[in-house]
């Protein structure tokens, strides 16, 4: 982790130079990001950038790329303490005037609000009842009520749906309000941005200055800590003001890895709501509604054959509705169910707990042209490690083995093993477009 | 290096430049003051990492060279020095100071050590007069933060607009104003720190013109030998004008005198209770009352040169009122709008310059 090297070389350096010069010039520096290889610190002032340039900067680089493989490049930028948390109410004259901005401002950062996603059009079951209920009760006092709301739940499952219909509530009773929804990945990105263009205040300004801030899939925030600290005071400034924070995740709060504990608690301050993956009658409901949605008319029993066969995820269950409908639209024939089986195979999820382990170890074998007793062996060779993480992963997702179950198969691994292999692999399909080819293409062998 | 100059000079100097060395700094040279001979010129150089103070004296170089002294040391002896003209001189880190009937000897630190500041390029340079930027200042400096919760309030907006300059401060319960002409400028607005223009009203005497210089990150004031260099705030200050009333419903001239007379002795009564104090307006009265559970109560009535036509009441804190009234003279004329809107005070002499104060909530 990059903010661990950056504490490495100041252990080191703290050794090297004498106590008032650490406490003056090297303990103020902070780490704000590693940008494949640039590593970026903040001082307070120009002296002190002028002392590390005279002083220290060679040291740190040498030292930057010797504990980490990718460093590139050193960037040292002067960032105010402007950055410090408001702990208190507005004063008075500043409250006018943010009255009065408030009133003249157009509504251009709700903009990012998308309209058709609204508290009607969203089912409610018993898998996401609680999390539509806090919804709601935000969208009627936002800011008071639950602050922060945290939404977590799988994939399309309706997390961003929700959020949205907050917001499209909010600004039905209230126009005015400023409200701003970005992804994580966006903050993130506008963060960085915003430290290289010396623009850092007018991010600071947009965020700190909105009624209602939605951020989703704040997992990402996991390993950034330069975000995560901007984050911690945005939260901060919005929270001590009264104004509404939603964020989604796709776990709770805790199981966020490197994520500050201070941000950990705050999210728990307000309501932490999950949203379940749907039972048959909600996707039954679900998918009626979206069929009604569209003015269609679909037999019952192909609706049911869809909510029997896509069983993990809302987003899916829509997108066979509209795949079948167009398939059968352009092929002109009539919906059945039997039209519905033979268009939505390669979608069914159902097939896919009768994949033998024995199956995936064979086919993943294949597909790299190994043995299957190399995958099953423990011999740590680059070429086996990764086809047998990637054995672990298939069994671990589409399978739902767990971890024990997976390492018993594997010629009885221990499950913390199984848990690193299955992690790895899910980092890096994120990171690595072979990766994620790979598993594509087996997935598709396997439905063979 | 070796230096010769009139003692009254450098201790004159010394005093200004010797008070951004303090002697709580975590950095030990930081208590020092940075001096440069260069031919026939003395450079004394202070800075607390904020600021930076910079003066340049006359005197004889015999040779040229660089070092830091302790501050303190140095100032309270040439104070305590009876003699007219100093020597100083160095052999590496040990300084000696000779005159006709003192001697001394100080130990110095290493000139390469004191904190540098990167010389930057200024984006423009403007100049007004040392006593009109002086009293703008003066007139608006008290009414910023000194708290660091909102650290844009620690500061004092500067605007340049044309050849106007406009200086606010604010602490974001009360707001003062002030705008003067300049010579030249460039259309554009930064933040001052309220300590560093404490530390320029000290050095604005020193010449009768400033010149003020600009950059991204730092300003430089410059008063014939003296240059203050200080970092501006970084964000965005208040839209303050947002907040000036534009019609006021009632509006009464007074004495400033008399009126900070009046608010002094009411101040002793609301000490307790955030110098909660009563204004009213009656007939041609105007009668400012405090009262506190512990200490008693207090009246004082003035009365108004013009009788109004309604009457009027509303608290504020005396003290805002104080701080403005202790730094103007002559009249002062007091607008009102309502019990929940900023009260205005704004000088006679000065029409540009502008006051207002939020007012306490009437029970």
């Amino acid at each position: 982790m990059s903010s661990t090297i950056w504490q490495q070389v100041v252990e080191k350096l703290e050794a090297k130079i004498s106590r008032p010069n650490y406490v003056t010039w090297l303990k103020p520096v902070k780490f704000l990001s590693n940008d494949g290889g640039i590593f970026n610190l903040s001082v307070p002032n120009y002296y002190a950038k002028e002392w590390l340039d005279k002083n220290l900067k060679t040291e740190i680089i040498s030292l930057l790329s010797e504990l980490s493989k990718d460093f590139k490049q050193l960037n040292i930028v002067i960032r105010d303490a402007g950055a410090k948390a408001t702990n208190e109410d507005l004063p008075p004259l500043l409250q006018t005037i943010s009255e009065e901005a408030a009133q003249n401002e157009q509504t251009e950062e709700n903009e990012t609000i998308n309209r058709n996603y609204t508290f009607n059009s969203f089912i409610v079951g018993n898998n996401n009842r609680l999390a539509f209920a806090a919804a709601e009760a935000v969208a009627q006092k936002p800011g008071t009520t639950y602050n922060p709301l945290f939404i977590y739940g799988g994939v399309g499952l309706g997390k961003t749906h929700l959020m949205h219909a907050v917001a499209n509530e909010i600004i039905k009773s209230n126009p005015k309000k400023k409200i701003i929804y970005t992804s994580c990945e966006t903050f993130t990105g506008e963060f960085i941005h915003s430290i290289q263009n010396k623009t850092i205040n007018d991010f600071k300004k947009k965020y700190r200055t909105v009624d209602v801030l939605l951020i989703d899939d704040i997992q990402f925030l996991s390993n950034k800590e330069g975000t995560q600290e901007e984050f911690f005071h945005t939260f901060n400034a919005l929270h001590q003001t009264n104004r509404q924070i939603i964020v989604t995740s796709d776990r709770v709060p805790k199981e966020i890895n490197n994520l500050e504990d201070r941000l950990v608690s705050r999210f728990g301050w307000g309501m932490i709501a999950d949203i379940q993956t749907p039972n048959f009658e909600n996707r039954m409901a679900i998918i009626s509604a979206k069929a009604m949605e569209r003015g269609l008319t679909i037999p019952d029993e192909v609706l049911s054959y869809i909510a029997t066969a896509i069983t993990s995820n809302v987003r899916e269950l829509e997108g066979s509705l509209t795949k079948l409908v167009m398939a059968a639209h352009v092929e002109g024939i009539e919906l059945t169910k039997e039209f519905a089986a033979r268009t939505l195979k390669e979608f069914s999820g159902q097939k896919e707990t009768n994949i033998s382990s024995r199956k995936v170890i064979k086919v993943v074998a294949e597909y790299f042209g190994i043995n299957t007793a190399d995958i099953l062996g423990s011999k740590r060779l680059k070429e086996l490690v990764y086809p047998r993480q990637i054995v672990m992963y298939i069994l671990r997702e589409r399978c739902k083995l767990s971890y024990p179950q997976i390492g018993e198969v594997l010629s009885g691994k221990d499950h913390t093993t199984i848990m690193y292999g299955v992690n790895k692999m899910e980092q890096q399909i994120k990171k690595s477009a072979q990766t994620e080819e790979d598993i594509k293409n087996i997935n598709k062998e396997l439905e063979l | 290096m070796k230096f010769t100059t009139q003692k009254e000079e450098l201790l004159k100097y010394l005093n200004i430049v010797s008070r951004l060395a303090s002697t709580r700094s975590t950095l030990p040279i930081l208590q020092n003051i940075y001096l440069v001979v260069n031919g026939n010129n003395l450079l004394i150089r202070s800075t607390d990492l904020e600021q930076t103070l910079e003066v340049n004296i006359n005197g004889e170089g015999e040779s040229s060279g660089a070092v830091t002294i302790p501050a303190r040391l140095l100032t309270e002896y040439l104070q305590n020095n009876t003699d007219k003209i100093v020597t100083i001189s160095n052999d590496d880190l040990i300084i000696k100071i000779n005159s006709a009937n003192h001697d001394a000897t100080l130990r110095g630190m290493a000139a390469e050590d004191y904190p540098t500041l990167p010389e930057v390029a200024y984006d423009f340079t403007t100049t007004m007069s040392s006593v009109v930027l002086s009293d703008a200042i003066n007139k608006t400096v008290f009414s910023s933060a000194s708290d660091e919760t909102r650290p844009i309030l620690t500061g004092l907006l500067f605007k340049i607009e044309g050849n106007n300059l406009t200086i606010v401060g604010t602490d974001g319960y009360r707001l003062a104003k002030s705008v003067i002409t300049i010579k030249q400028g460039k259309d554009s607005q930064f933040i001052i720190p309220k300590r560093s223009l404490q530390e320029l009203l000290r050095i604005l005497p020193l010449n009768e013109e400033v010149t003020l210089s600009l950059a991204q990150n730092q300003c430089c004031a410059q008063v014939g030998d003296t240059k203050l260099i200080t970092r501006v705030i970084e964000g965005n200050f208040p839209a303050f004008e947002s907040i000036i009333p534009k019609k006021h419903s009632l509006e009464v001239a007074i004495n400033s005198q008399v009126l900070l007379q009046s608010l002094k002795l009411a101040s002793l009564f609301s000490r307790d209770s955030a110098f909660s104090t009563n204004l009213e307006i009656k007939g041609d009265n105007l009668i400012i009352t405090a009262t506190s559970p512990v200490l008693g109560d207090n009246s004082n009535k003035i009365t108004l040169a013009k009788k109004s036509d309604t009457d009027f009441k509303i608290s504020v804190n005396a003290q805002y009122l104080i701080d403005i009234l202790s730094v103007l003279s002559g009249d002062v004329l007091l607008q009102f709008i309502d019990q929940k809107s900023p009260v205005v005070v704004r000088a006679h002499l000065d029409e540009r310059y502008l006051y207002l104060v939020m007012p306490l909530r009437g029970e």
